[in-house]
């Protein structure tokens, strides 16, 4: 089994983890707080979709 | 010359969203508007162009010398997750008005199969840093180009006077179907 393989998978999964938190605390700018809400499509799975906020509501 | 011949034939002739069906989830989901299509069109073109580069390099510059191939796949998912989260990043700090106007799409990008697609036929086909580079530019044009005609055509599509069974989705995919013959008359053209 080759060693690189673990190295590089763990490389991976920590430049990914690493991105994601420094891109979640990244604050919004200004006007762009509510862009989370989306009706750009009927997949009302998509934790975006605007059916989600309307329950919230 | 050969780049030429690659740009338009990976643009119009296979397109991959109406020969190869990659994408046709965002083609139907975020076509309702022309303006909503224009702005995932762009910013589909930023990341399959960045990440058609990146894959390629990190597959013939660290996968092959460490012979680990077979994380092609992997590899390649994890790295368009984590280019998808950075771009995000980059655009909130630098640019508010392109962040704002790719709003919500910008992180669906991520399953968009269109930029693994890419990724993995760049290598795949065997093309170099430079025929990859082209491709990562050719398909997304291609792909924008597509979802913003379609967009228009559902545009027109919602005052005409449609049977009722076709209203809305069934009617959208025979306008695919049908877009996807008229690109088929092209082949041969490169």
């Amino acid at each position: 089994m080759n060693i690189w393989a673990f190295i590089w998978m763990g490389l991976l999964v920590a430049v990914f983890i690493g991105t994601y938190l420094l891109n979640k605390n990244t604050p919004k700018p200004e006007g762009c707080e509510d862009l989370s809400e989306c009706g750009g499509c009927n997949n009302i799975a998509c934790s975006h979709n605007s059916a989600h906020h309307k329950e919230e509501d | 010359m050969e780049l030429v011949s690659l740009f338009i034939g990976l643009t119009f002739v296979n397109n991959v969203v109406l020969s190869k069906f990659y994408a046709v989830c965002p083609l139907l989901g975020v076509s309702k508007k022309p303006k909503n299509a224009l702005n995932m069109g762009y910013a589909v073109t930023f990341v399959i162009f960045v990440a058609s580069i990146v894959t390629w390099c990190l597959y013939n510059f660290v996968l092959e010398p460490l012979e680990i191939t077979y994380l092609d796949l992997i590899t390649f998912i994890l790295v368009i997750a984590s280019l998808v989260q950075f771009v995000e990043m980059f655009l909130k700090k630098t640019s508010p008005e392109i962040y704002k106007s790719m709003g919500v799409y910008l992180p669906l990008i991520t399953t968009n199969c269109a930029v693994l697609g890419v990724a993995l036929d760049n290598i795949s086909a065997g093309y170099n840093l430079m025929q990859a580079a082209v491709a990562g530019l050719a398909v997304p044009i291609g792909f924008t180009i597509v979802i913003y005609v379609f967009a228009t055509i559902r545009e027109r599509l919602e005052i005409a006077n449609v049977p009722e069974s076709f209203k809305g989705t069934p009617i959208a995919l025979i306008t695919a179907g049908l877009m996807a013959c008229a690109l088929a008359g092209i082949a041969g053209l490169v």
